[in-house]
């Protein structure tokens, strides 16, 4: 494990890769600051830019854009009460407060090294936790394999945002768009309906950029960019001592909480959040403050947030299986270098695996030394107009799908798959789930057919191995855990409505 | 944020709403449907020697499955899947017919004037800016996205017709 961590700082602190791990988690931080851009759009734009580059340096420069965005949500949030992405929607119960009251400098700084804490114990988790999970993994055969990727779909469609209908119809839809194309085994068509562009499948850039790039331009503009004025200029403030004490356990408690939820697929930084915030609140001697201005309750949040945004690589890079929608399309990118992520990642491609989390670590200290003194150059890019951003992603976007497979084709399908994209946000359609069926569809598939291949088309192969059984029974908890609350509120509400509807002919 | 998604919200019951929302689920029912017959005439063979067809066809009854459950609580009044309508002039639905316009006519204009009309119509339309601005902005920002890919990612792209 020491060996592997050693010689993944030294492809970690290659001179082009500490460049991309210091470009990465400072387009993360502007991402993270400007309102409605979050990570996943802004890893879709990107994308396409990462093809010139080796897979460890894609890999390595895109995370640093995921939790760099992580830590640059909770400026926004703070300063002028909008979150820069979901995961920061509880940073401003708290933040908001104590900005209004001339604590933002302080706000500021408490979270940033809240979030260094978090990102850091969550680092350690990841470096010891990661090789065991891979190795174990490793002994998984194909029934396994299918089972567990089940598994993590049936996780993230029933506690992911949404709702688990909402879910389900986007996770399904998402597995059929990767259908089409060629057959895997045969090589025959499926679903192309005679479009030569399609034999080689939908490719995930323009999905991906459509689905969040495209669709978020179209929510922004939806209102003229009614994003109100920038922030107030930044009082230089710094967190006493009392308020160190103050927050001290909160960050420990919730980096705790953060790596857990992290790992598990459907968790990341929006409910890892939640879950800190509302366990604080429980434990905090300042429990009637949340809400107005606490410390320790803001703390919680964003250390909370950026210790699950490190810990979601571990079922990522050892199990295949991306946790959330933003792990999803970097998996996608490790896929467009021709690396499968999953059990054999460790063995196979060292340097990737090793190098991304040595990377981290680097990234996690630059991150820290950028957003202490830095933090009032990141207010400033608050104020670039949106209609310029605007302007600069639709170019981006076309030039990067394009390069792709220098296709017109695939530009157009971007554009429609932003309106899909547009229509799933309105209607709160999860797109980030579909994605996450997209990337899952494939790995399913050829598990399914290899495991039926194994057992000569018998089911029974589900359930003669302790693994299987094992996920089955907690798919079935999963399904029942969701399906029950309903089943007792929608016989709850029934019988309510009769009570009411005998109550009123009575008085008639 | 919140104000937007109160205002949303007020506008749910919309009939325009309603009609959005059963074309959003008439759609995937129609995915679903083409896909199944599609995956049938593919052949699904069984489990021992799957067919080409049998993936998709799996996949394509979960999704009318879904969508079965989704019309359940769609007609049964639930409002959390009816299509939340803006009050005033929507500029997304403009932008949107913008982008498409630009999808199909970029392999006839090239990168240049399609990306400029485009960001045109951003700055201009929706942002509000003057229409030399506006222009200015489009044609700036469209020549250094592929100033950037051209000659620093070496990535090729007609820029004019």
């Amino acid at each position: 494990m020491l060996d592997g961590l050693i010689s993944g700082f030294e492809v970690a602190l290659s001179p082009e890769n500490v460049l991309f791990v210091f470009l990465g988690v400072l387009i993360g931080t502007v991402v993270g600051v400007l309102p409605g851009l979050g990570p996943l759009a802004a890893i879709a734009v990107l994308l396409p830019l990462t093809y010139s580059l080796s897979a460890s340096t894609a890999i390595i420069f895109l995370a640093g854009v995921y939790y760099g965005s992580m830590f640059g949500g909770r400026i926004p949030a703070i300063l002028l009460n909008i979150p820069g992405d979901s995961s920061s929607v509880v940073t401003t119960f708290d933040g908001y407060p104590l900005a209004q009251k001339g604590r933002g400098g302080a706000a500021l700084s408490i979270t940033a090294i809240g979030s260094f804490i978090g990102g850091s114990v969550s680092l350690i988790g990841l470096t010891f936790l990661a090789p065991l999970v891979s190795q174990v993994a490793v002994g998984m055969g194909p029934p396994e394999l299918f089972m567990l990727a089940l598994f993590g779909l049936f996780m993230v469609t029933l506690i992911g945002s949404g709702g688990a209908t909402k879910s389900g119809i986007a996770v399904t839809f998402g597995m059929l768009l990767a259908v089409i194309g060629m057959d895997p085994m045969t090589g025959a068509q499926r679903l192309t309906f005679g479009f030569q562009e399609l034999i080689d499948g939908i490719h995930i850039v323009p999905l991906v950029l459509g689905l969040f790039g495209i669709a978020e331009v179209l929510i922004d503009t939806e209102r003229r960019y009614s994003r109100g004025d920038g922030p107030k200029a930044l009082k230089k403030n710094f967190p006493s001592l009392a308020d160190w004490i103050s927050v001290r356990w909160a960050i420990l408690r919730a980096s705790v909480v953060g790596f857990f939820i992290g790992v598990i697929p459907g968790g990341g930084g929006t409910v890892s959040s939640i879950v800190a915030y509302g366990m604080e609140k429980k434990v905090s001697k300042n429990g009637e403050k949340f809400g107005h201005g606490a410390m320790d309750g803001l703390a919680s949040t964003e250390t909370a947030d950026n210790a699950s945004s490190t810990s979601s690589f571990i079922p990522l890079l050892t199990l295949g299986i991306p946790p959330n929608p933003v792990l999803a399309v970097l998996a996608g990118a490790l896929i467009l270098h021709n690396v499968t992520p999953g059990p054999q990642l460790m063995d196979e491609n060292p340097d990737i695996f090793w190098g991304v989390i040595a990377s981290m670590y680097i990234g996690t200290v630059v991150l820290l030394i950028l957003n202490l003194p830095l933090v009032g150059l990141f207010v400033k890019i608050l104020k670039v107009p949106a209609p310029v951003l605007t302007t600069i992603i639709l170019c981006l976007a076309v030039f990067g799908v394009f390069s792709v497979r220098q296709s017109f084709f695939d530009v157009a399908l971007m554009f429609v798959f932003g309106i899909v994209g547009y229509g799933f946000r309105k209607i709160g359609i999860p797109a980030g789930v579909l994605i996450i069926g997209f990337i899952l569809a494939p790995i399913l598939e050829g598990h399914f057919r290899r495991s039926m291949i194994m057992s000569a088309g018998s089911l029974d192969i589900f359930l003669q191995r302790p693994v299987t059984v094992t996920l089955i029974c907690g798919i079935g908890i999963l399904v029942l855990g969701s399906v029950i609350p309903k089943i007792r509120g929608a016989l709850k509400g029934g019988l309510e409505t009769r009570y009411r509807a005998r109550l009123s002919r009575r008085r008639e | 944020m919140n104000q937007s998604t109160s205002m949303h919200d007020n506008t749910r019951g919309s009939w325009l709403g309603r009609l959005l929302s059963y074309s959003l689920l008439a759609m995937f029912v129609l995915v679903g449907t083409v896909a199944v017959a599609r995956a049938v005439s593919l052949g699904l063979g069984d489990l021992s020697s799957p067919g080409v067809g049998l993936w998709p066809f799996l996949l394509s009854i979960c999704l009318l499955t879904m969508c079965l459950v989704y019309a359940v609580a769609l007609f049964g009044g639930n409002e959390k899947f009816l299509f939340p309508i803006p009050k005033g002039f929507n500029y997304a639905i403009l932008v949107g017919i913008a982008t498409l316009v630009v999808g199909l006519l970029l392999p006839v204009t090239g990168y240049l004037p399609a990306l400029t009309a485009l960001g045109f119509v951003v700055c201009w339309w929706v942002g509000g800016y003057s229409w030399i601005k506006s222009l200015l902005i489009a044609v700036i920002a469209a020549s250094s996205v592929f100033a950037v890919f051209v000659f620093g990612l070496n990535i090729r792209m007609p820029l004019f017709p």
